[in-house]
């Protein structure tokens, strides 16, 4: 995997007020990274240095390998940015502002017709092409910035909380329309406050508290180095009351619980101790019909990582 | 829709592509907007009024061979206003309008450069004032239509006013980029108000006079006056737009090489223009003695920006000398303090040898030590200044050092002055020394420069200063040479 957007030490003050410290993370093609924090950790602070919109004090970010800061265009032209809030301009109607903005990324001719044809029907803005833009709800108005974050089909997307303000409907073409893009090989980075909708699409999370990165990664790899075990969904033949006797007696095995016509637990870590249990079990003369890993709850992750510090 | 108006359609799109997308996307606004419509209706009724009033009054003293100068004179005015006050004013909106509306980081996070954006706001803007003068075209085709007007006067005041106004809305660009704060911009609007005003007031007055006497057009002394205002015109209108995009621009961009280009070449173009004016002239005049002087003064403050500016070579800059694309090849004209007054000593020879030229050529090279002694001078007053700040100042913030410059240049004109009040001397007091360039220019111009009485405190300033200068401001040049040289190995 390539790392498209590489975060190198950045660090940003705020008249002493140290916004962003020593951050650094990745993420590759194809990867969706979810950018997860309390309110003021500096989220919005670092995607606007990757968007070239500020300057570190300290420290580069790198898209395709080229500095933002020696090369403030090419970053430009190879990144889609979303802000949390943007402005609009009056006297102007939908189709005219994505119009502008085809213009604006250098799309010309049947190129720029295409791009804004595509872009409107990804983001269901079609029926809405001739109204004005300040007319626009606030969900309408994000999927407009959506739109034009689109157009010139960049290779690493910046979206900082892009499903604020969207109908559940909407959030969860966005949730699919983020997924569609990572599958054609985009780098997304992508704030929310909304964590079990991250959790579902995202491939690594980025957790940020007070301006540090507090831990970086797979959400599975983060979980299990969190409380050292890995959960797991055991369903077998016999009733779950046989099972949990059984399992009982193997060592590792925490916070075993009856659900669901089987059991749950945690167990020491990685796939080869769940395999080890599994074994031990088939051995030991019960008939597994179902074994699931639990994905790792975002939530959990954020609440024990962060303690909810403002700066 | 048939085939043939969708042919069409494409053929505009296409067309469209090659035009700036912000004029593209201004216009639209304006057109689908009521502003623009209700400044160009009402703009019209007036003028449609007045004229009718002017008509009336004309014609009610029995004047009817000046039928044509009552008619063009106040469709004139009426234009002064629209294009000097509209036109400006809806660019600095138009621009101030960005940081208002949140819009602005959207603009520059695109495709788009900031040269590009400059520019289409400017076009922009004209387009407008053009659409709004072609509003005017057929009350001038009924003023020529009536007896008493003279084409050629009536023909050279619209040139004028297109350009007075052309000028005048970079200008309004250039502050609006200054401004991005809600109280800076309240008071930099009521700047602009007032500038406009006060050009386009001076727009008419001299209109009054052409209009009602066109001969006057070829008056020597104003067609002088003429060359002069309009080439510092066309300086500060260059000078604005490139100030604006450099505001805009990406902070580790190159903000410095272009506007030092542009100020190298007015102040020869400044003294070449007014060389010429001093050769073709019917008798001889001091226009090239005072040109030189009052070329360096008009673009001190270009040269006020370069000395105070940060010595910390940008990154994108660094970036472009270490691969070696980018034609920054002189280290002058490279952002950086130290290169910055390193420049303005490169210029004022270059400035004395276009001044010496046409000193030549109109045969009067005697003239020129005053006129060099005067240029240095100017040239040690502002070294100073920049030596003052980096002392004083000394922090990367360029906003502070350009304060601190300011600060100097009062300081050194009220604190002799308060010395010499303390001293007795009334002279001093009043203002009466070196160190007031006003004071120093103003006698110069006026020929009252007594240099043999002058000459000692003069030139022990002059030697001083340039040698202070000169010691602290060197190793820095070099310093900022090397630095330049180890970037080119490392690519
Ligand atoms: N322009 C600025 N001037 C001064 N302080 C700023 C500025 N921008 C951000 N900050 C401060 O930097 C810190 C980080 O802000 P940032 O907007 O990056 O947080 P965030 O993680 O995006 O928060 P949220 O979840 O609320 O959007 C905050 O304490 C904020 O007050
Ligand atoms: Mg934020």
């Amino acid at each position: 995997m390539t790392a498209i957007l590489e975060v190198e030490r950045l660090t940003k003050t705020f008249d002493g007020l140290t916004a962003v410290d020593q951050i650094s993370f990745e993420v590759g093609a194809g990867e969706i990274c979810g950018f997860i924090g309390p309110n003021g950790a500096g989220k919005t602070t670092t995607m606007r240095i990757c968007a070239t919109l500020e300057l570190p004090d300290e420290g580069d970010v790198r898209i395709g390998g080229h500095s933002v800061l020696e090369e403030p265009r090419y970053a430009r032209h190879r990144t889609g940015f979303m802000p949390d809030h943007f402005g609009a301009y009056p006297s102007t109607t939908v189709e005219e502002y994505i119009d502008f903005f085809a213009r604006a990324q250098g799309l010309r001719g049947a190129k720029r017709l295409s791009a804004v044809g595509d872009v409107t029907e990804f983001t269901g803005l079609s029926p809405l092409l001739g109204k004005a833009v300040s007319g626009l709800s606030k969900g309408m108005r994000q999927r407009l910035c959506l739109a034009k974050t689109l157009l010139h089909d960049p290779k690493l997307l910046i979206l900082d909380e892009p499903a604020s303000g969207l109908d559940p409907r909407a959030r969860v073409e966005l949730r699919e329309l983020v997924v569609a893009l990572a599958e054609l090989g985009k780098a997304v980075l992508i704030s929310s406050h909304i964590l079990t909708e991250l959790s579902e699409i995202c491939t690594s999370v980025a957790v940020i508290e007070l301006g540090r990165i507090k831990a970086h990664g797979n959400l599975k790899d983060i979980r299990a180095r969190l409380s050292g075990a890995g959960r797991a969904f055991l369903r077998c033949m016999e009733s779950p009351e046989q099972v949990e006797r059984a399992m009982a007696e193997l060592p590792g095995i925490q916070q075993l619980v009856r659900e669901q016509g089987g059991v749950s637990f945690d167990y020491g870590g990685g796939d080869e101790i769940l395999a080890g249990i599994v074994t031990r079990l088939v051995t030991g003369g019960l008939r597994p019909v179902e074994v699931r890993q639990e994905s790792a709850d975002l939530e959990d992750v954020f609440l024990e990582l962060t303690e909810g510090q403002v700066q | 829709m048939s085939d043939e108006a969708q042919m069409s359609v494409s053929r505009i799109e296409l067309l469209s592509d090659r035009v700036n997308p912000i004029v593209v996307k201004e216009v639209r606004q304006a057109l689908r907007g009521d502003a623009f419509f209700k400044s160009l209706w009402g703009v019209l009724m007036l003028s449609a009024l007045a004229c009718i009033v002017a008509l009336t009054f004309v014609s009610s003293t029995n004047q009817v061979e000046q039928f044509g100068v009552g008619f063009f004179s106040t469709v004139y005015v009426c234009m002064c206003i629209a294009l000097m006050a509209l036109t400006p004013i809806g660019a600095f909106q138009s621009l101030a309008g960005e940081w208002d509306d949140d819009s602005f980081e959207l603009l520059v996070a695109s495709d788009l450069g900031p040269g590009q954006i400059i520019r289409g706001k400017l076009l922009s803007a004209l387009v407008q004032g053009g659409l709004l003068g072609v509003a005017f075209l057929p009350m001038l085709a009924v003023a020529l239509s009536l007896p008493g007007l003279d084409v050629l006067a009536a023909g050279s005041l619209i040139l004028m006013l297109a350009l007075g106004s052309s000028a005048a809305t970079s200008l309004a660009l250039g502050i609006a980029s200054v401004a991005r704060r809600r109280p800076v911009r309240i008071l930099a609007l009521g700047l602009l108000v007032a500038l406009t005003l006060a050009l386009a007031v001076s727009l008419i007055q001299f209109g009054a006079i052409v209009i009602v006497d066109p001969g006057e057009l070829f008056d020597y002394d104003v067609l002088a006056a003429l060359a002069t205002l309009g080439s510092a015109a066309i300086f500060f209108a260059g000078y604005a737009v490139l100030v604006a995009q450099a505001q805009i621009s990406h902070p580790e961009e190159n903000k410095s090489s272009a506007l030092r280009i542009w100020t190298v070449l007015a102040m020869v173009l400044g003294v070449a223009i007014c060389g010429l004016v001093h050769l073709v002239g019917p008798t001889r005049s001091d226009v090239l003695e005072i040109a030189v002087p009052m070329v360096l003064v008009g673009v001190s403050p270009a040269l006020f920006t370069f000395a105070t500016e940060s010595k910390r070579l940008p990154r994108r800059v660094e970036y472009e000398l270490r691969s070696g694309r980018g034609g920054l090849s002189a280290d002058l004209l490279m952002p950086g303090g130290a290169r910055g007054l390193l420049l303005a000593w490169v210029l004022v020879p270059m400035l004395l040898l276009v001044a010496s030229i046409f000193g030549v050529l109109s045969g009067d090279l005697g003239d020129l030590s005053p006129t060099f002694l005067i240029a240095v001078y100017l040239l040690t007053y502002l070294s100073l200044g920049s030596l003052f700040v980096r002392l004083v100042g000394g922090s990367r913030r360029t906003g502070k050092l350009r304060v601190g410059f300011v600060l100097m240049v009062i300081a050194s004109m009220i604190i002799p002055s308060v010395i010499g009040s303390t001293l007795g001397s009334d002279s001093i007091a009043s203002g009466h020394h070196v160190f007031n360039p006003f004071w120093v220019l103003s006698e110069y111009g006026g020929q009252d420069l007594d240099l043999f009485d002058l000459a000692g405190p003069l030139t022990v300033f002059l030697y001083m200063g340039l040698g202070l200068a000169l010691l602290i401001n060197l190793p820095g040049i070099f310093a900022a040479i090397r630095h330049r040289r180890r970037l080119r190995r490392q690519g």
